[in-house]
């Protein structure tokens, strides 16, 4: 079974955030870049199915600049068997068709059983990748996954879809696209030796040209532009006033329910079947 | 030919859903700057009944009943709103993220090369350049893109909720309401649901108050309460990332720039310090609500009514006075 993980290198949002107004929106030199950290989970999801069924084959793609490549060594570190690097010139932001095209392109020279991806890349947060590259490979995807199994025999996969009001499960025959939450796949740290292995299992490239040209280009949109602001963290201050529980309770009279939720439609961990 | 705005109605049982009215403003102001129609696009297993609560909100109500829309089905939805453009080639298409917009208007969009725009905040017209701008939240909240594209293809918006004013004003003396002309055909679901657990009855990002707390609240047992008062106002339950990483919810639940971003009407944060971490998630939030026992806790600063006090004293206080409305 091969396993395909598409990983990004994306700015780390809780170190200093460098801004400019221009694209990308950030000083890309001075911010430290990490995994993605759905991207990560994805990984773990694709190691869990691997420590089932051990002969599978997990391999990482990105499409990024080569500083990139530090990316897919720590996914190597962390137990995949091969990694490709689609090169790219800079680091992108904002152009989810070209980056699903590509993808798509390298995941069908690559082949395939079952393709992840992180949830949400954190710095466009467009929620696009994963459902185009499955659209553009006509294959049945599934979104917001927190867990997954595998029946090898039956060709079918399950899954666990996060959805707002609790969780579905959900299978679906394979070859097919899943994107990936946190939950109960959590991420491992590699240790100083997984690291130098990694350095020893190095990186494969692929060149851009291979899948993107002027030509292709011209089928997808284009923004006619971008700029940035700094978001305003904090709101403006307000005066507080002062209360005690009544008046408060008097505040929220029109949010009260008619009939409160029950209780058995709380949350308390293990649920209800409906 | 006028250019047309289509909305997709969200709706329970008997009502449309806020959100929808939030969905109609925007295409009505949008509508008014580059002269185009609004329509609304209703569909369910039966939703034909609900169809009065749109009149004088948009141009047409289009109704699209089908047994298959019982149950969620991206298959479904791909394959109306497929023969639904090329039927009426809308040039906008604006939908809310809530519920599975982030599952099914990607792939949509990406089957159409349409442009497309994830988390909108707001939409506009630019007349000297003729061109569509529109706002929204990157880099987890630390930014905010102008994106501008030309109206040269469709455009499938998806916003964020709680971010337009919902209006319920009836601007529009006439509404046309007519079944969308199209067919299904039968359709081999892929992916099939075979269960659900129900946590919740409201998510966070619908729910119109919000009960948040924070290390204040000292364990699980703290958060049980906080769901006590939620379940009274039909809210949800929100947490800080010290609670989160203390597990005493799941990550989820968490409020703030690595977390949700929120805008509810109500904000209730119980023991939260008000870090700006945690503030990047509630600036859209319109009352901000705190008890703290530390009366210069910096959340005050940012808060509306404040109670200095004992979580554990005024939540179950609040809720008797709330009982006892
Ligand atoms: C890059 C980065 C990203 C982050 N992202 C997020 C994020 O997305 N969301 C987030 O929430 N945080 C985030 N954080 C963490 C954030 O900085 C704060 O550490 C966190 O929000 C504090 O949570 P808190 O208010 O629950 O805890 P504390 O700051 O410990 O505050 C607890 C408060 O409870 C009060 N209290 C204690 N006991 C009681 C009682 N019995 N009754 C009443 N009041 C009581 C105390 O007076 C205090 O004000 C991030 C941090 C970093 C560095």
């Amino acid at each position: 079974m091969r396993i395909i993980v598409c990983i990004k290198q994306v700015p780390d949002v809780e170190a200093e955030f460098h801004f400019k107004p221009d694209y990308p929106g950030i000083e890309v030199e001075k911010m430290s870049m990490i995994i993605n950290p759905g991207d990560e989970v994805a990984i773990e999801g694709a190691l869990r199915l691997k420590s089932i069924y051990p002969e599978t084959e997990v391999i990482l793609l990105s499409l990024g600049p080569p500083s990139a490549r530090e990316t897919l060594e720590y996914g190597l570190s962390l137990g995949a068997d091969r990694a490709f690097l689609i090169v790219n010139d800079s680091y992108t932001f904002g152009q989810p068709f070209r980056t699903a095209h590509i993808l798509a392109g390298a995941i069908r020279e690559l082949g395939f059983d079952i393709i992840l991806f992180g949830y949400r890349a954190v710095d466009d947060r467009l929620h696009f990748v994963g459902p185009a590259v499955a659209e553009f490979l006509e294959l049945p995807h599934i979104t917001g996954v927190t867990f997954m199994k595998v029946f090898k025999g039956i060709n079918k996969c399950e899954a666990h879809q996060e959805v707002p009001k609790g969780i579905n499960i959900l299978e679906c025959p394979y070859p097919a696209v899943f994107t990936v939450k946190r939950g109960l796949f959590a991420p491992r740290y590699p240790s100083m030796a997984d690291r130098l292995a990694a350095k020893e299992k190095g990186i494969e490239t692929f060149p851009l040209e291979k899948f993107w040209d002027e030509k292709t280009a011209k089928r997808y949109p284009v923004l006619a532009g971008m700029r940035f602001s700094i978001a305003e963290t904090v709101r403006t201050e307000r005066k507080v006033q002062w209360a005690d529980a009544k008046k408060i309770a008097g505040i929220l009279k029109k949010y009260k329910a008619r009939t409160p939720m029950t209780e058995s439609a709380l949350d308390k961990g293990s649920g209800e079947e409906i | 030919m006028k250019k047309s705005i289509w909305v997709v109605a969200h709706h329970q049982v008997t009502d449309i859903k806020p959100v929808t009215f939030e969905l109609l403003n925007m295409a009505d102001a949008l509508a008014r700057q580059i002269d185009a129609t609004v329509n609304t696009l209703l569909m369910g297993p039966s939703v034909a009944a609900l169809s009065s609560q749109l009149i004088g909100l948009c141009d047409n109500v289009y109704i699209f009943e089908d047994p298959m829309l019982e149950e969620y089905h991206y298959e479904t939805y791909q394959q109306i709103f497929i023969k639904m453009a090329e039927r009426y080639r809308p040039d906008i298409l604006i939908v809310s993220s809530i519920l599975r917009g982030t599952d099914c208007f990607p792939r949509l969009a990406a089957h159409f090369g349409a442009h497309y725009v994830a988390g909108c905040l707001d939409l506009s017209y630019q007349p000297e350049e003729e061109l569509i701008a529109y706002h929204q939240a990157v880099y987890e909240g630390r930014a905010i893109l102008e994106g501008a594209f030309r109206l040269d293809r469709m455009a499938v918006i998806m916003t964020r909720p709680h971010v337009f004013a919902p209006s319920m004003e009836r601007k529009r003396k006439e509404t046309k309401v007519s079944l969308l002309e199209i067919s299904l055909s039968p359709i081999e679901f892929l992916t099939r649901r075979v269960s659900s657990i129900k946590n919740v009855a409201i998510s966070l990002g619908e729910a119109l108050v919000v009960v948040a707390g924070g290390r204040g609240m000292q364990g699980a047992g703290g958060f049980k309460l906080l769901w006590e008062l939620a379940r009274r106002l039909h809210g949800a339950v929100g947490a800080t990332k010290a609670a989160v990483d203390a597990g005493w919810c799941e990550h989820r639940y968490q409020v703030g720039q690595t977390g949700s971003l929120i805008s509810p009407e109500i904000y209730i944060a119980c023991g939260i310090s008000g870090s700006i971490h945690h503030l990047a998630g509630i600036q859209g939030a319109k009352t901000v609500i705190a008890i703290n026992e530390d009366p210069n806790a910096p959340i005050f600063k940012r808060a509306d009514y404040g109670i200095v006090g004992n979580v554990f004293e005024i939540i179950p206080e609040l809720i008797t006075e709330i009982d006892s409305l």
